[in-house]
C-alpha cells in the first residue's frame, strides 16, 4: 500500500480543495453503477427527437424548402424573380421595337427590288387644282365594273384618264408616269368621246413606252395586285355596281369605250397595260366600237373582276405605311401636294394608322361620288415617284392608288 | 498517525464520470443537435446519462429516490428546450447539465413542501453544526485511496456507502455544493456562478458541508475499523 499524507485541512481555502478521499469514497459508493430506467431513457431520446423539426425530404431540400421555415422557399423566389424580370423585359422589347412587317412590306420589298432595276418616273406635281385630278383615277377603275357609267359630268376625265393610262393620246400619253393627269391636261383627250380605235392603236406605243422604261415585271405585279384588290371589294359594292351597270345599260357608245380602258390600272403604273395577260380581253371588248359590244364588254369586265386574284393593299401605300412605322416624322423622300394641313404629322400618322389596316376600307371599282371631287386632295408620292391620292368628303376618305379607290370612314381620323 | 503508512492509497478515478469531458466536443454535440441531428442527442445522452442520474439520486437522497427519475427527465427536457439559445460562455456543457437538475431537484423539494426540512433556504451555519475542527478526528487516519487492490477496493466500496448514508444527513444546499464540487470539479467560484449564490455563500456552503461529511465519516468508520475491513 502507498502511504500518503492525511488529508490536513488547514485554516485557509485549501480545505475547500476536493477531498481526496471523500471523492475516493464518492466513486466507489454503492450507487455508481446506478443508470435510469430504459423506459425513462426512452423517453427523453423520443423527446429529443420529437423537438427537432422533421427532416426535408430529398426533393424538398433539392427545392431549397424547410419544412420549418415559413414564406417562399429559396428557389421559387428565384425563379419567380427570374421570371417578373424577363416579363418585363419582354413587355418592354414588345413595347419599343418596330411593327413587324406585313403583307404590304412583302409586297413593297418585292416590288423595289424590280424597280431597284427600272425605276419609275416621278408622278407629275400637282399644278393647279387637286381635286380634278382624281377624277381620271377615280373614274378609270370605276368605269369597267358593272355601275361603269359614270355620270355624264364625268364622261371627260374618264376619257382623258384612259389614253393617259395606255399612253393612247399624244398629250396624256407623255404624261403617264403621273398618277393623275393634271386638269390642264384632262380636257385634251376628253373633248371628244373617246373612239375605241386610238385605245387598241395606242397599245403598241403603250407597250414601246413600257419596254423603254422596263418596268414590264412590275407591271405584272402591280396588275396582280390591283386585281386582288378588286376581288376583294365588299360585296355590297358590286352589288350597286351591277345595279348601276344595269341601269347604264342604255348609255351612249361614248360613255361605253371608257370602261373598257378604264380596267387598265391606275397610271402610277406607266405602261402596265402593255404587259398586261388577264385585261387583253377587256381592252379587246373595249376597243369594238359597235353598241351591242356594250353588255358584253360589261359582261367581260364583270367577270374578269371575279377571276382576279384576291385583293392587296396598293403599293404606294405599303411603303408610305412602311416608311411611317420606321420614321418619327414624316417619311423622308415623301412629298405632299395639297393643302398645307395635311402635311402635318399627325395627319399622316393618321394615314398610316389607316393604311396599316386595309380591312377598314371598302376597295373596289367603285366611282368618286361628285361630291368628292370638290373635298380636298392630297397628292403623296415617295422617292421613287409612285403615290397614291387622298380625298375627303362626305365624312369619308378615298385613296386611289394604282387605279383603284379605297374608302373609309373619315371619323376615324382627327378633324380637320 | 503510525498507521498512516499502511493506508491504501487512494484509488485512481476509473468512472468516466470524474475524467474530464471534451468540452469542445459536447458544444459541437450540442450545436448539431441545434441543428436538428438526432444522433448528436444521443451521444450527448450516453455521455452524461449515468452521472446525471447519479448526482439527481444523490441530490434527493433515499426519501425522494421516486422524484429522481422524473426530476432527471426533465432535466433532459429543459436541455432539449433550451438547447438551441445555448452558447457556452465560458461554462461547460455538463456543469450547465448540473445546474439545471439542481434547479429542478429545488423545484421538486418545493413542491413537495419540504424545503424547510431538506434546508434549501439555510445560509451559513444551517443545521447549526459547529464548526469542524479536524484535529483529532478518525477521518484523518484514513487511507489514501491510490491502490486498487482487493481489500482497498472493498475498503472504499463500504467508505463509499457511508458517504452516501452521510449525504442523507446534509442539507441540500451544502450537498449540492459537495457533490458539484466533488463529482464535477467546480471551484468555489464556478460553483457560486452555477448555484447562482455568492462566492462566499458558496464557500461557506462548501465547507460546512465537507466538515459534516468528514466527521460522519470518521464517527461511524474508525481508521482501524477501516484497515480490519470490517464495519
Amino acid at each position: 500500500m502507498n502511504a500518503l499524507p492525511p488529508n490536513q485541512p488547514s485554516d485557509g481555502d485549501d480545505e475547500l480543495l476536493p477531498d481526496a478521499r471523500l471523492r475516493s469514497a464518492l466513486q466507489h459508493a454503492p450507487d455508481g453503477a446506478s443508470r435510469p430506467p430504459p423506459a425513462l431513457r426512452s423517453a427523453v431520446l423520443q423527446a429529443a427527437r420529437a423537438s427537432l423539426p422533421p427532416r426535408p425530404a430529398w426533393w424538398q431540400r433539392l427545392l431549397g424548402i424547410e419544412p420549418g421555415h415559413a414564406g417562399m422557399p429559396r428557389l421559387w423566389t428565384a425563379v419567380a424573380g427570374v421570371g417578373a424580370f424577363g416579363l418585363a423585359l419582354n413587355l418592354a422589347w414588345q413595347l419599343s421595337k418596330a411593327p413587324r412587317p406585313t403583307e404590304f412590306d412583302k409586297v413593297a420589298a418585292v416590288s423595289e427590288a424590280k424597280r431597284d432595276v427600272a425605276p419609275e418616273p416621278p408622278i407629275a406635281p400637282l399644278k393647279e387644282k387637286a381635286a380634278e385630278p382624281l377624277a381620271p383615277a377615280t373614274t378609270s377603275r370605276a368605269a369597267p365594273a358593272p355601275q361603269a357609267a359614270p355620270p355624264a359630268e364625268r364622261q371627260p376625265m374618264e376619257l382623258a384618264q384612259a389614253p393617259a393610262r395606255r399612253g393612247a393620246a399624244p398629250a396624256p400619253a407623255a404624261r403617264s408616269p403621273s398618277i393623275a393627269p393634271t386638269t390642264a391636261d384632262a380636257p385634251a383627250p376628253a373633248a371628244p368621246p373617246a373612239p375605241p380605235a386610238p385605245v387598241v392603236a395606242a397599245a403598241p406605243q403603250a407597250a414601246t413606252t413600257a419596254a423603254e422604261n422596263g418596268t414590264k415585271e412590275l407591271a405584272k405585279e402591280e396588275r396582280s395586285n390591283l386585281g386582288r384588290l378588286a376581288d376583294a371589294a365588299p360585296a355590297k359594292a358590286q352589288a350597286d355596281g351591277s345595279a348601276d351597270a344595269r341601269a347604264r345599260g342604255a348609255l351612249a357608245p361614248a360613255a361605253v369605250a371608257p370602261t373598257g380602258v378604264a380596267a387598265a390600272p391606275f397610271p402610277a403604273s406607266p405602261g402596265a397595260d402593255s404587259t398586261r395577260s388577264e385585261t387583253a380581253p377587256l381592252a379587246a371588248a373595249a376597243a369594238k366600237p359597235a353598241a351591242p359590244a356594250v353588255a358584253e364588254s360589261f359582261a367581260r369586265a364583270k367577270s374578269a373582276d371575279k377571276a382576279v386574284a384576291p385583293a392587296a393593299w396598293p403599293l404606294p401605300l405599303a411603303r408610305f405605311s412602311n416608311a411611317l412605322n420606321s420614321a418619327t416624322d414624316w417619311p423622308p423622300g415623301w412629298q405632299v401636294q395639297g393643302p398645307a394641313d395635311f402635311a402635318a404629322p399627325r395627319r399622316a400618322w393618321w394615314l398610316a394608322m389607316l393604311a396599316g389596316t386595309a380591312g377598314r376600307w371598302q376597295a373596289g371599282r367603285q366611282p368618286l361620288p361628285p361630291s368628292v371631287e370638290a373635298g380636298p386632295t392630297w397628292r403623296l408620292h415617295g422617292p421613287d415617284g409612285a403615290g397614291f391620292v387622298v380625298t375627303l368628303a362626305d365624312g369619308q376618305a378615298w385613296l386611289q392608288a394604282d387605279g383603284a379607290v379605297w374608302q373609309a370612314p373619315w371619323a376615324v381620323m382627327p378633324a380637320r | 498517525m503510525s498507521c498512516v503508512a499502511d493506508w491504501p492509497a487512494p484509488v485512481k478515478p476509473t468512472d468516466a464520470r470524474l475524467n474530464i469531458t471534451d468540452d469542445a466536443q459536447d458544444d459541437a454535440l450540442v450545436r448539431a443537435f441545434a441543428a436538428g441531428d438526432a444522433r448528436a442527442f444521443d451521444a450527448l445522452y450516453a455521455r452524461h446519462e449515468q452521472a446525471l442520474y447519479r448526482f439527481v439520486r444523490r441530490l434527493l437522497g433515499r426519501d425522494l429516490a421516486a422524484q429522481a427519475d422524473e426530476v432527471f427527465q426533465d432535466t433532459w427536457l429543459r436541455m432539449i428546450q433550451a438547447a438551441p439559445q445555448w452558447s457556452p460562455q465560458g461554462a461547460r456543457f455538463r456543469t450547465w447539465l448540473f445546474t439545471i437538475a439542481h434547479h429542478r431537484a429545488i423545484d421538486m423539494l418545493r413542491r413537495s413542501g419540504r424545503e424547510q426540512a431538506w434546508g434549501i433556504d439555510a445560509d451559513i451555519g444551517e443545521g447549526g453544526d459547529v464548526p469542524f475542527s479536524p484535529a483529532g478526528e478518525p477521518w484523518l487516519d484514513w487511507p489514501a485511496p491510490t491502490a486498487a487492490a482487493p481489500e482497498e477496493l472493498a475498503f472504499w466500496q463500504r467508505a463509499g456507502q457511508r458517504l452516501l448514508s452521510c449525504l442523507e444527513e446534509l442539507p441540500l444546499p451544502q450537498k449540492a455544493a459537495f457533490l458539484l464540487h466533488h463529482e464535477d470539479d467546480l471551484s468555489v467560484a464556478e460553483l457560486a456562478g452555477a448555484l447562482g449564490i455568492g462566492f462566499e455563500t458558496a464557500k461557506s456552503r462548501l465547507r460546512y458541508g465537507l466538515s459534516k461529511l468528514r466527521t460522519c465519516m470518521g464517527a461511524y468508520l474508525p481508521a482501524a475499523d477501516l484497515k480490519g475491513g470490517g464495519v
